[in-house]
């Protein structure tokens, strides 16, 4: 079911603990072959538009996921995702929302911008471990991207 | 001459025989000339002042000065038929060929004295009105239409803006109470005209000098030709009700602020306190994962503990949490099916059961007024509860179902469970209490705390009843509860 493309998932998480077991995780589940991590906002927004400490890098091209914390340092989770849906080159990226708790605002604001998931994390990480797998192989493999249209100069060099 | 005169005239002489009468004395006691001439003046006199008069008449012929006769008596005249009226009467002597002779002027003041009876009572009744106005809380005022000159200050005025009604009448309002209004006065008094009267707010100054706002209505008094002839203002004091309701909204925004405070901590403390927690978990997993070789059975038993115990206090956060919140918000409350609400929890309660059976009923209760989300979390406290302490009861049985105490619609749910002693039954509904340990009966102690806390934001309560190893029934109400 899982071709051989190498996919990149950005992870945009703060909590070293959570992160660490994040991208064993989808290592681990073969989901991604190469996930990058940054720990906030800024990183986030930096990486993805090849700014600040990320600018000497080629251009993001095989991204196809980004699963963002919304509570971040510097820049939280939702600007960067606004900011994400406002550039046209990622304004497609699939991004999944975590977040610690229910909290009904952020996730309503969420998906205001468009985001496409959000996995509550649970305590128990195993939990959690099998909702990044599930969103991990949708919106990575079986989902079809919407085709870049024309005229608009689209770089969707990450839609394959 | 005694013709021409106005008023009836007579003249009796010394010893008060009539002598001569003219044509209105005729008119006035319906006695024909001929009749009066020669008969005492007493005829003419109401029986029981007669034989006083005839000591009067001596005394007059005594001293004979042209006067009123009987100053502030009430005089009355009376006629042949016997009838009587008011009359005033005033006397001067002559000296005839007859002699001396007394001449009396009599007016019928009928008339006059119902106009002066008529003027007595409005004066009694505009006395009484006044009255009434100084009775009143509200300053009432009346201005001149045409430059605010004040003509009435009642005591309302008095007594809210110190002016004593010498003080303020004559002066003008606006300049006596340093007016402060939305408009001009002139503008006031066109708005109040065209309208009929004028509601709105001004700011006064007391004669201490103290800043009031009023509630002004302002009512037109016109002429019979409907001419404006005074503005008639009543001024409420509503200094203390807006300061009143200045720092009750000052108290609901800090109280707001604090809500909103509490929230974003509790909401931090819920991603604090879950993010070692899932850590833990996440770790324990990994080395079990990893290293399965080298873990015994007595090592995979404390990692699964640990885990446990992670998990636990997980929940803990979010049942305590939860139940914080339950005091933040308002109650949205609504016409609520408690039938259905008890049945729809309870079915999907059903999968705590692990599919032991279970004999459930759910009986036919009356409708509520409450938050159905909060209710709904009391019946699936409740509920739950009782299917988890039915646990080895083979039947389980549970009814949920409402009956009345003492008029009040009392909700339950009643179990055959494992029940508990009613002398422990006072730490049921604190938070944390348990009455169980925790490897026999899970839970948080959060349940039946919050479940209290949601009956009485309701104006209910709620208590239990069981008897150890038999079971237990839990009772709540919801004020507002009705039968239909």
């Amino acid at each position: 079911m899982i071709d051989d493309t190498p996919v990149e998932i950005l992870l945009v998480e703060d909590n070293p603990g959570d992160a660490k077991l994040t991208l064993r995780t989808l290592i681990k589940s073969k989901i991604a072959n190469r996930i990058d991590h940054v720990n906030d906002g800024q990183a986030a927004l930096d990486y993805l538009f090849r700014e600040g400490e990320y600018a000497d890098l080629e251009p993001i091209a095989g991204l196809r996921m980004v699963l963002l914390d919304i509570k971040l340092p510097k820049v939280d989770g939702l600007e960067v995702l606004k900011r994400i849906r406002d550039n046209p080159r990622t304004t497609n990226l699939p991004v999944v929302l975590l977040t610690s708790s229910k909290q009904e605002r952020d996730i309503a604001r969420g998906y205001e911008l468009r985001a496409n998931s959000y996995i509550v994390k649970p305590v128990d990480f195993a939990q959690f471990a099998d909702a990044v797998k599930n969103l991990g192989m949708y919106w990575l493999v079986l989902n079809t991207p919407p085709q870049a249209r024309p005229g608009r100069g689209s770089t969707h060099s990450m839609v394959v | 001459m005694l013709e021409a005169a106005p008023d009836a005239m007579l003249a009796i002489d010394r010893e008060g025989k009539i002598e001569v009468v003219n044509q209105q004395v005729e008119r006035l006691f319906g006695y024909s000339r001929e009749e009066l001439l020669g008969l005492k003046i007493e005829v003419l006199i109401p029986a029981r002042y007669a034989n006083v008069h005839v000591g009067h008449r001596s005394k007059f012929f005594a001293d004979p000065l042209t006067r009123p006769m009987g100053f502030g008596l009430e005089l009355a005249g009376r006629r042949k038929d016997g009838s009587e009226f008011p009359v005033d009467i005033s006397l001067s002597s002559v000296v005839s060929k007859l002699g001396p002779l007394v001449v009396a002027a009599i007016r019928d003041i009928t008339e006059r004295r119902r106009v002066e009876d008529r003027a007595l009572s409005l004066q009694q009744e505009l006395r009484e009105k006044a009255a009434l106005v100084d009775l009143a809380h509200d300053a009432i005022l009346v201005l001149d239409p045409a430059d605010g000159t004040i003509r009435y200050w009642n005591q309302g005025a008095e007594a809210l803006y110190q002016y004593s009604a010498t003080e303020a009448i004559g002066r003008i309002g606006g300049d006596l109470l340093k007016r402060v209004a939305p408009t001009s006065f002139r503008e006031l008094v066109a708005r109040a005209t065209e309208a009929d009267h004028w509601d709105g707010r001004l700011q006064h100054t007391t004669k201490g000098g103290d800043k009031l706002v009023v509630e002004s209505r302002w009512a037109i008094l016109r002429d019979e030709a409907g001419g404006p002839t005074g503005i008639l203002e009543v001024n409420r004091d509503i200094t203390a009700r807006l300061r009143a309701e200045d720092s009750l909204q000052e108290a609901n925004e800090l109280l707001e602020a604090r809500i909103d405070e509490l929230e974003s901590f509790s909401s931090s403390v819920s991603h604090d306190l879950r993010t070692p927690l899932r850590a833990i978990n996440g770790f324990v997993d990994v080395l079990v994962e990893e290293a399965p070789d080298q873990l015994n059975a007595e090592a995979l038993d404390a990692l699964a503990e640990i885990r446990g115990n992670a998990i636990r206090m997980g929940q803990l956060i979010d049942d305590l949490l939860a139940f914080a919140r339950l005091g933040m918000h308002d109650l949205e409350k609504r016409d609520v099916d408690m039938f259905h609400l008890a049945k729809r929890t309870s079915e999907a309660l059903m999968k705590l059961a692990d599919g032991r059976p279970i004999d459930l009923t759910i009986g036919q209760m009356p409708r509520c007024h409450g938050d159905p989300s909060l209710l709904e979390h009391v019946w699936t406290n409740l509920l739950a509860n009782a299917i988890k302490f039915t646990a080895g009861r083979l039947p389980a049985v549970i009814t949920a179902g409402a009956e009345e105490h003492d008029g009040r619609t009392v909700y339950f749910v009643r179990d055959n469970g494992v029940g508990f002693n009613m002398a422990h039954a006072g730490k049921l509904f604190g938070v944390f209490q348990r009455l169980h340990a925790s490897d026999e009966f899970e839970g948080t102690g959060v349940g039946l705390a919050t479940v209290m806390r949601i009956c009485n934001r309701h104006g209910g309560t709620a208590w239990a009843e069981a008897t150890l190893n038999e079971g237990a029934t839990f009772y709540f109400t919801v004020v507002g509860g009705t039968h239909r």
